[in-house]
């Protein structure tokens, strides 16, 4: 039984259904993070959990207890809100002593209190300045310490970086998740941004049209992703049409070229699949190398070499196919010219066969926008 | 929580009917009134007896003259002054902001009285002319002319309309007639109907400078006849009611152009 | 008051663009402005100067002139007599009722019409509405009240007819202080919507989540959060409310037609000459109402400073 639970909850606004059924069962001091686009759900369902939006069905357990019907005042979830929404005519000790107040902690204890949530943000000098006197990053640390302030039983974030520089945006989600570790506190939180969500989070719950499409560990979403939308949404991948030509054996075909893959395609004979392939799993074919019955080798040309700072992207042309390799960047790195011809070996393991839903094509032109 | 979310939206229409009822009753009333000039029928003798009266005409022309003198003065004085602040001494503009504080501070009856006392005997006996009263309608109606005419030049990015224009060649002319007073059209427009607004049943000035305006004729009537000043009060409702309109509908989403058309009085 | 007036007004858009806008164009004058700017705005400064500056200045030399224009301070000594005092009271206490209860209503009209939730539609036909009746005063809203409320009007009969409410046995009447300040009130609530309506809109939803999201109730928002960030646009709104009806001349002179004394009736009938004609007892009397009213602003100016210290 998990800490936070969803039981088939949805919700419409109108006749506009965001969040269709979910089932969600998050542990104790665990930190699982709702990733998606705009228009997922992700944002409503947190609402839901915080008690600002009530489940048109559906059930939320917290501490193992019915509180779909408690008004967000009686839950006790601490929520952190992406414009920082702290009280503009108080002062930060103030902000973050407010829920103490609220709940008439004596004002000595209040003191303490919010003396330890400064220490624990690294902003003890800055107790008696107003919001508007401080930068970004620093009202969200303000907004966090005055979140869990109350010793909230859980901890919801709302997209809380998404208005911040890129830098701080990533200091601030180490001090984030060294903070959420440090208090054990059973978080969820809201991100439309795969890299922060895979840095922070125990797990992560990658919704899309109101409904989780998986939910898995960083590891898992990234490596073992179950439908090509996941796959496509996190990291950069291949992501090419194929046709399964041997069932058995794991063998499609893109084009004239023919693939292993470690996948079982039981039925699917002659069935349009989609396949992919990180661009970090390929590398340059030696010449030396056997080529056992476990790799695929592709002969092909250099399109184009991107420079992205710690790897060097290529983009390379088989037949009428692009592929991406990446590769650490190292001074001695010769960069081939377009058109020069390439080797390139990955493991069929590598090779992750996905169904091929139309609705999921939205992927390598994702993955060139990135670029 | 969407249990106090109801609770909210339902007290915000007790609100809203609240509100209302305070707008629309009188309203109502004076309009029901109005048809009851004939007894035991309902009628619009009352609107017919009103627009018969030679003085309705009258003096009701003699205040629309009124308010186009007022406009005339008032956007020739200020909107060259509002450009030439906005572009060369945006560092005054507290200092006109302070002096749109001053129909507040002097409430027109004070006003009239000091502009008595100043231009009733030579060499400026200027109280014997309408120039007295058009530049009381004109210090009345500054808070809105310069108001609107800020926010319009604050819209539009005056400095840079300015120098592109003088990139290419324009000289200060064609800057203000070409440039930008056609941008600034929503504006004055909005200056133009809240003056008129203002001016058209002003009362204050015109019975203290003794004027035979259309305020005081309207008082007059109320003071002699029952129904025919309810009658003249649904036709100045709807006058005011057409001028703010047309400016609400004129300055529909333009950015920064929530249009100031709050009446003091 | 005005320019906060105007504050309140830009809504926040207009008021970045604004700021953006004068800072690049002090920058653009420093380095060019000259005396020669200046010039540009003699005409202005010359009407001012003639048709504000003078006619005050007049009153306030006048007011310390006899009748034969010599020094005196006996005008001010005059301003201490009962039914002077008296109706510098009536005026300020008809501004200040009916600067709080229109400004009560106005304030939660404009509540219900922005943060309350109510449909769009509801909310452009309302500004609309009250820019309509803030303007819709004097002569013909004298008249609209007298149909109403009046002893034969619309209102007042049906209360006698219907429901058996006699007004005016039971002490109502049009031309007494309420009826005044019922009248005064009209144009109030939508001034107030207009001037408050933006500081309403500046309220993030995401303050009121907060604070339920930490336990507070909605007293308890309202009291710590929602009315103390609304503090000093409330305050800039009651005043010139006040103002607005410290002022009012036409509406009062149409009503009653003087018969109550409030001190804009009384100086229009030291201008027209009507009883105890003492024109320098008039000037006195107004200067007494610029003092008030400039008193007004200084405190308003004060206590905004107070409650807003965490304004940018």
């Amino acid at each position: 039984m998990g800490f936070i639970e969803l039981h088939g909850v949805s919700k419409s606004f109108g006749k506009n259904t965001v969040v269709r059924n979910l089932f969600l069962s998050v542990e104790k001091g665990e930190f699982v993070s709702f990733l998606g686009g705009s228009g997922c759900g992700k944002t409503t369902t947190l609402r839901m959990i915080a008690g600002f939006e009530i489940p048109s069905s559906g059930k939320i357990l917290v501490d193992g207890k019915d509180v779909s019907n408690v008004p967000p005042a009686k839950r006790n979830l601490g929520m952190v809100f992406q414009n920082y929404a702290l009280f503009p005519n108080m002062t930060v000790r103030k902000n973050i002593g407010f829920g103490l107040k609220i709940a008439g902690v004596s004002a000595h204890e209040i003191e303490k209190r919010v003396d330890e949530m400064l220490a624990l943000i690294h902003m003890e000098e800055f107790a008696n300045r107003y919001p508007h006197q401080l930068s970004g990053g620093q009202q969200q640390r303000v907004a966090l310490a005055r979140a869990i302030a109350v010793r909230p039983k859980a901890l919801l974030l709302d997209e809380p970086l998404s208005a911040l520089d890129a830098k701080i945006r990533v200091r601030l989600r180490d001090d984030i998740r060294a903070i959420q570790q440090k208090l054990g506190i059973t978080t969820i939180y809201v991100t439309h941004d795969q890299e922060e969500a895979m840095s922070i989070s125990d797990r992560i719950a990658v919704m899309r049209n109101g409904k989780i499409e998986q939910i898995g560990t960083p590891f898992e979403i990234y490596n073992r992703p179950a439908t090509s939308y996941v796959a496509s949404f996190i990291g950069t991948l291949n992501l090419l049409e194929a046709t399964v030509v041997d069932a058995n054996n794991g063998i499609v075909s893109i084009g004239s070229m023919k693939l292993k893959t470690a996948s079982s395609l039981d039925r699917m004979q002659d069935k349009p699949v989609k396949l992919t392939v990180r661009p970090e799993a390929l590398s340059f074919a030696n010449p030396a190398d056997p080529v056992t019955a476990d790799t695929n080798v592709l002969s092909g040309t250099i399109e184009t070499i991107k420079f992205l700072g710690s790897t060097v992207r290529y983009v390379m042309k088989f037949g009428d196919t692009f592929m991406y390799m990446d590769r650490f960047n190292n001074p001695q790195l010769e960069l081939p010219k377009k058109g020069d011809p390439v080797s390139v070996i990955f493991s069929k393991e590598a090779c992750r066969i996905l169904p091929a839903d139309e609705e999921s094509a939205n992927s390598l032109k994702g993955t060139e926008e990135e670029l | 929580m969407s249990n106090g979310k109801t609770g909210r939206k339902a007290l915000s229409w007790v609100w809203l009917v609240l509100g209302l009822a305070y707008f629309f009753i009188p309203l109502i009333s004076t309009f029901l009134f109005s048809l009851k000039g004939k007894k035991g029928v309902l009628s619009f003798v009352a609107y017919q007896h009103v627009f018969a009266d030679p003085n309705f005409l009258k003096t009701f022309t003699f205040s629309l003259q009124m308010s186009i003198y007022t406009i005339l003065v008032g956007l020739i004085l200020i909107v060259p002054t509002a450009i030439w602040i906005n572009l060369k001494l945006p560092k005054v503009k507290p200092l006109i902001e302070l002096f749109s504080l001053m129909p507040f501070v002097i409430p027109p009856v004070v006003l009239a009285f000091g502009l008595i006392k100043s231009y009733a005997r030579p060499p400026l006996a200027l109280v014997s002319s309408p120039a007295l009263l058009v530049a009381g309608y004109v210090v009345i109606s500054f808070p809105y002319i310069y108001r609107s005419i800020d926010t319009g030049l604050t819209s539009i990015d005056l400095k840079v309309l300015t120098e592109a224009a003088q990139s290419l060649g324009a000289g200060w002319g064609s800057i203000l007639f070409r440039v930008i007073l056609p941008n600034l059209r929503t504006a004055l427009l909005s200056a133009i109907f809240l003056t008129f607004a203002t001016v058209i049943g002003e009362l204050t000035l015109a019975v203290l400078l003794a004027w035979p305006a259309f305020g005081p004729y309207m008082a007059h009537v109320g003071r002699d006849l029952a129904y025919e000043p309810a009658a003249l009060a649904i036709l100045s409702f709807m006058m005011t009611w057409g001028s703010i309109s047309i400016i609400q509908i004129l300055s529909r989403g333009i950015p920064g152009s929530r249009s100031n058309v709050g009446g003091l009085h | 008051m005005t320019d906060s007036l105007k504050k309140e007004r830009s809504n926040q858009k207009g008021a970045e663009q604004t700021t953006g806008a004068s800072g690049a164009l002090s920058l653009h004058s420093a380095a060019k402005s000259n005396w020669k700017d200046w010039l540009g705005l003699i005409p202005f400064f010359l009407f001012i100067f003639a048709f504000m500056v003078i006619p005050a200045g007049s009153l306030l030399v006048g007011a310390f002139q006899n009748r034969d224009g010599s020094f005196t301070l006996i005008n001010f000594s005059h301003l201490l007599k009962p039914n002077i005092i008296s109706s510098y009271l009536i005026t300020i206490r008809l501004s200040a009722t009916t600067a709080l209860l229109g400004g009560l209503i106005g304030f939660l009209l404009a509540y219900a019409i922005t943060i309350g939730g109510l449909p769009e539609g509801v909310r452009s036909f309302v500004s609309t509405f009250s820019g309509v009746a803030s303007n819709f005063a004097g002569v013909p809203l004298a008249f609209a009240f007298i149909s109403t409320l009046g002893r034969v009007g619309l209102v007042t009969v049906i209360l006698k007819t219907v429901f058996g409410i006699d007004l005016y046995e039971s002490g109502f009447n049009l031309y007494s202080f309420w009826g005044l300040a019922l009248t005064y009130i009209y144009f109030q609530i939508p001034l107030m919507v207009l001037i408050i309506q933006p500081a309403l809109d500046g309220m993030k939803k995401e303050w009121r989540e907060a604070s339920e999201n930490m336990g507070a109730s909605t007293f308890q928002y309202w009291f710590h959060i929602g009315i103390p960030v609304l503090l000093p646009s409330l305050l800039a709104a009651l005043i010139l409310l006040f103002g607005n009806a410290f002022g009012a001349y036409a509406t009062a002179f149409s009503l009653t037609g003087g018969l109550i004394n409030i001190v804009p009736i009384l100086i229009g009938a030291q201008i027209r000459g009507d009883v105890l004609h003492d024109p320098n007892l008039g000037y006195a009397m107004a200067l007494g109402m610029v003092l008030i009213m400039a008193i007004t602003i200084l405190a308003y100016s004060w206590l905004q400073k107070i409650s807003s210290r965490w304004v940018k």
